[in-house]
């Protein structure tokens, strides 16, 4: 690897060659330039098949460490039983850690390099070819977090440099690729012991990383004192001699930079002033003197609003029960909470130009979400369509009560009071405002031939006894009063109106939506069902959230205030 | 002594002079309208009307009450003629003549008016204990008492509460002091002890204390048990509980006390032995103490007044009570919670403890502070700062007595050279590293402040100052590194 300095200060890195290696790694590693590293730790995650040896590498790293005239610490397992995966017979996994003097470091990179193996544990770890990939810069994580840090060790504070010898065919690792949960349970088990989330990188798999964290300094970058732009403030390691660095700091936004400032650092802090301060910014301390990077924040930002919610837990529960499809009767009991008291902290931004690109860039942000296409899909698998269908309601139920805060509505022209039942009075939030609104239809069920039979029976039965016993049938709207009423419900926090469509009033409607109207905090948002509440999870359909959800809303109330005779209502509490 | 309670005192003297005496008549004609007196007196209202039928008779009385002023002395007299009635009244009360309890409501409603704190009862002359007709009704009719809890007689019945009054019948029959004393406040504000039932109680302590123990005895319902305790000072009610094998009764008897009591305020001498010699008899169990180790240990904080008896009877009861001691402490990383209260408590233990039994103290504490590890376990928790913990008096003690001084140092150089090489251990996050570096610099308190005290003589709990493993002044890159504010 070389870091060559242009003229103007740039820095390129080009490719880490076999030649340029060892005199390059030398130079990072000689103390004082990035650290005062005295070894290197090695962490080893391998492979073994049953009656193969030697050793697969899943995954290596070794960071170079300060650890003093600490004695070498021999190879250990970490795993104290070696890790089996259910989904891949014949294979077991380990763990080995182990340090060594940092003198090792480059001797044993140049036996990987050349021969594809690693031997420093005393024990042949195969990596096959390997070939050196672009050196870099890892800076820690902040505003936007740097997926090679759930693989890299400590890196929290100035960055790491990063060499990387990859093995690029990673054909013995083919197995944890063909399935994606071998590689999910691996991690997890590795994580047991040493936090490598190499699920997340599984482009890193069967690879070696030599991490190089700067120790050399400490650094921060933070608001100046008078808010007129940052401050860099370092601390040199006590071991270390001062020497000349920069400090360089953009600041973005929208796309466009607004601020940049490059200082020589020649005390503890060093101001760059800025003129604005609004949006994301990134500081780098750059070595003069060994060309190389000392510090990288990445994107930054500072919190100058916190916004929050204090709910009470309402002591009183709401109970009710709903009679399901077999007959057998089943309660609820949910936790209710009264309307959060909200408090900000903090100015926010002012916006310049009189708020005019905030409101831009937040129609920008709804575009963006809309392209989404946030949805999930139900496939329920023969003869587990219950299954499927609870868990349809628990999506539902888990939407009302995260977003249900200030008002939840459903729009079936097949909801019926269990629907009800079943979804809205699951609402946590006490005194939400609820609508219901059918049109009375007889839901459609996907039921078996057998099942289809025993509902005409019953049907034709109840009017046979119902002629011998001369009661009149109830309409739809009484059985649902009736259903509702008979939930041996306790009303509490229950803030909700049911109405359905029905002589000329309004319109025929057919689609399904669950609706939360807008608030303080948010629009309006809207989910299409897919599919009629009494239906949810029993066939195919898609829950998916619609891309303006204000239409949708002033569809409802259009409907619904054209709907607000007394027949439309079917019942209300409180 | 209030200027209130010094008048009645001189009421009373008077009144042992002999002369005229004063008959209540109003009350007398309110109480004989009432076919169960006891029970009016114990409804709201109509007590009421029993109150304001002597309150017509004698208002001076209740205007001392309010305003402390000195009654005339036509005033006074006419006080000491009512006590002299009250007084022969009381000593010559039979059933056979009262069978209804019309007269004795009228003396306890009497009593009530006169009463300040149970200081008439206290300053009543000897002679009503002679009266076994009497003392022998108030016992039937305290163990007659029983208390049934019911949820809001009026409308819908709140579910939560129907479920809390439940629950603490369960507590109750189980003798779950945990749960009780969790319970207690949702009901105490609620629970009215009615006067019958406190003049009762005060008159048997003064004039029959072991018919009132005995009394008592068969009580099975803590909220009983508190309004008995309620009824009593705080000397009163502690000597209860001594004199009664009633679990419930020695239970209310010091939980009522404690309820209430002023975070700064200390018990007297006597008081202080009397609840030192109930917690000897309740730590001869070692579930019951156990359990009252979980009420009142739990967050010694509550119970700051406790400090010192708890302290002095741990040094001389059984070593399963010390372990109860320390397991019931709920720690905390926090340096403003029971700490001082502990402390307090190891001090007064130390005092009196024999050395060996001292160590064994320390080193059940080292044992729990070893293994809690500033709540490591809590996975939620991050230590962002230098924490404390409630067993820190009695670590520093452990450190300076059970320790060696090549044991203290080899210590604080371990910990010193881990400090110096968190980064070398594995992180998931840099909260978690930050937490990793405040526990180690936690720990590290305890054995720079031993070293101190045994230097300077310090206290042994650290307080207002931390110890560092570096210069503050000269080293600024472990402070930047791991945010030391």
């Amino acid at each position: 690897m070389r870091i060559t300095s242009h003229a103007d200060n740039l820095m390129t890195i080009r490719n880490l060659s076999a030649e340029d290696a060892p005199t390059e790694l030398s130079r990072l590693i000689a103390p004082g330039v990035l650290g005062f590293y005295t070894h290197f730790e090695v962490t080893e995650v391998f492979a073994k098949q049953n009656g193969h040896n030697p050793a697969i590498n899943v995954f290596s790293i070794a960071v170079a460490e300060d650890r003093g005239s600490e004695a070498v610490q021999a190879p250990a397992l970490l795993n104290s039983e070696r890790i089996k995966l259910k989904s891949l017979a014949g294979w077991n996994f380990g763990v080995m850690r182990y340090t060594q003097p940092i003198t090792e470091l480059v001797p044993s990179l140049e036996v990987l390099s050349n021969t594809g193996e690693w031997k420093q544990s005393g024990k042949t770890l195969c990596f096959g070819k390997v070939v050196a990939l672009t050196p870099s810069f890892v800076p820690p994580d902040t505003a936007t977090p740097v997926p090679l840090n759930h693989v890299l060790k400590n890196n929290f504070w100035n960055g790491s440099h990063l060499l990387e010898w990859s093995s690029q065919e990673k054909v013995a690792l083919q197995p944890l690729f063909d399935d994606p949960r071998r590689l999910q349970e691996l991690s997890e088990e590795v994580q047991k012991c040493v936090p490598l989330r190499l699920a997340s990188l599984s482009d890193r798999l069967g690879n070696f990383l030599l991490q190089l964290p700067v120790t050399v300094l400490m650094s921060r970058f933070g608001r100046s004192q008078k808010n007129d732009g940052f401050a860099a403030k370092i601390v040199w390691h006590a071991k270390a001699k001062p020497r000349v660095l920069r400090a360089n700091c953009d600041l973005n936004f929208d796309g466009v930079v607004v601020g940049y400032m490059s200082s020589a650092i020649q005390s503890p802090e060093t101001l760059l002033p800025m003129p604005s301060n609004r949006g994301l910014h990134r500081g780098v301390i750059w070595d003069e003197e060994n060309k190389i990077i000392l510090a990288d924040t990445g994107p930054s930002s500072f919190i100058n609003t916190i916004s929050f919610g204090i709910n009470m837990v309402d002591p009183e529960p709401r109970v009710f029960s709903t009679k399901q499809k077999d007959g057998s009767t089943k309660s609820y009991r949910i936790t209710l909470l009264n309307q959060p008291i909200k408090s900000i902290v903090g100015e926010p931004e002012s916006d310049a130009n009189g708020g005019w690109t905030r409101k831009r860039i937040y129609s920008d942000e709804v575009a963006k979400l809309t392209k989404e296409r946030r949805f999930v899909q139900y496939k329920p698998v023969m003869g587990k369509q219950q299954d499927e269908h609870e868990k349809a309601l628990e999506d539902i139920r888990l939407l009302i009560n995260s977003y249900g805060q200030d008002g939840v509505w459903i729009w079936d022209p097949y909801l019926s009071a269990h629907d009800i039942l079943e979804t809205l009075f699951h609402c946590k939030h006490s005194g939400a405002a609820l609508r219901a609104l059918t049109s009375g239809k007889k839901a459609p069920e996907n039921l078996s031939i057998l099942e289809g039979i025993l509902i005409k029976v019953r049907f034709y039965w109840g009017k046979l006894k119902n002629w011998i016993t001369g009661q009149q049938k109830l309409n739809f709207a009484d059985m649902q009063r009736a259903e509702l009423e008979n939930s041996q419900c306790n009303w509490h926090g229950l803030n909700l109106e049911y109405r359905i469509k029905r002589g000329t009033a309004g319109w025929e409607f057919h689609d399904r939506f669950l609706i939360f109207p807008k608030n303080d905090d948010r629009g309006a948002l809207a989910w299409s069902l897919g599919t009629s509440v009494n239906m949810l999870g029993s066939a195919h359909h898609i829950l998916q959230r619609v891309d303006d959800g204000q239409l949708v809303v002033d569809a409802f109330l259009d409907l619904w205030d054209q709907l607000d005779k007394p027949e439309h209502l079917i019942w209300k509490k409180p | 002594m209030s200027a209130s309670k010094e008048v009645l005192l001189g009421v009373l003297q008077e009144a042992a002079r002999g002369g005229d005496e004063l008959i209540p008549n109003e009350l007398i004609a309110a109480v004989l309208n009432q076919p169960e007196p006891i029970k009016a007196l114990s409804d709201h209202d109509q007590g009421n009307l029993f109150f304001e039928a002597i309150r017509r008779q004698f208002d001076f009385i209740a205007f001392l009450k309010v305003t402390e002023q000195c009654p005339s002395v036509e005033n006074i007299n006419r006080w000491a003629s009512l006590m002299r009635w009250f007084i022969r009244e009381l000593q010559g009360w039979q059933l056979s003549n009262d069978p209804k309890f019309h007269k004795l409501t009228v003396l306890f409603v009497v009593s009530a008016y006169c009463d300040w704190n149970g200081d008439l009862w206290a300053a009543l002359p000897d002679g009503a204990e002679q009266n076994n007709d009497l003392l022998h009704a108030l016992e039937r009719l305290i163990a007659g008492i029983r208390s049934n809890v019911v949820v809001r007689g009026l409308g819908s019945e709140p579910i939560w509460e129907r479920e809390v009054v439940e629950k603490l019948k369960v507590a109750d029959m189980e003798k779950d002091w945990l749960t009780i004393s969790e319970l207690w406040p949702s009901f105490e504000s609620s629970i009215i002890p009615s006067v019958f039932q406190i003049q009762a109680v005060r008159c048997l302590y003064r004039f029959g204390f072991a018919i009132l123990v005995g009394a008592l005895n068969g009580a099975s319902q803590t909220i009983l048990a508190m309004q008995f305790a309620g009824s009593l000072s705080v000397g009163q009610r502690l000597a209860l509980g001594i004199a009664s094998n009633n679990h419930y009764i020695q239970f209310g008897s010091v939980y009522q006390t404690f309820f209430h009591w002023p975070k700064t305020n200390q018990l007297g001498h006597e008081e202080q032995q009397s609840l030192k010699q109930l917690l000897l008899r309740v730590a001869d169990d070692q579930l019951r103490w156990e359990k009252w180790m979980h009420v009142f240990n739990r967050y010694p904080l509550r119970y700051p007044a406790m400090q010192q008896a708890l302290g002095e009877v741990l040094a001389i009861t059984s070593e399963t009570s010390i372990i109860a001691y320390i397991e019931s402490i709920s720690l905390s990383t926090t340096c403003d919670g029971s700490r001082r209260s502990v402390a307090e408590c190891l001090r007064a233990f130390r005092n009196v403890a024999q050395s060996d039994r001292a160590k064994l103290m320390w080193k059940r504490a080292y044992q729990r502070w070893a293994q809690w590890q500033f709540d490591l376990d809590s996975e939620d928790k991050y230590l962002l700062e230098i924490g404390c913990s409630e067993l820190d008096y009695a670590i520093v003690a452990y450190v300076i007595e059970c320790l060696t001084e090549r044991e203290r140092d080899e210590a604080i150089i371990r910990l010193t050279d881990t400090l110096r090489s968190v980064d070398n251990t594995w992180h998931a996050s840099l909260s978690d590293c930050i937490g990793y570096w405040n526990r180690l610099l936690s720990q590290f308190q305890t054995y720079a402040h031993a070293r101190q005290s045994l230097s300077s003589g310090e206290d042994w709990l650290m307080e207002g100052k931390y110890y560092l493993p570096y210069e503050p002044q000269n080293e600024l890159y472990l402070p930047m590194m791991f945010h030391v504010r």
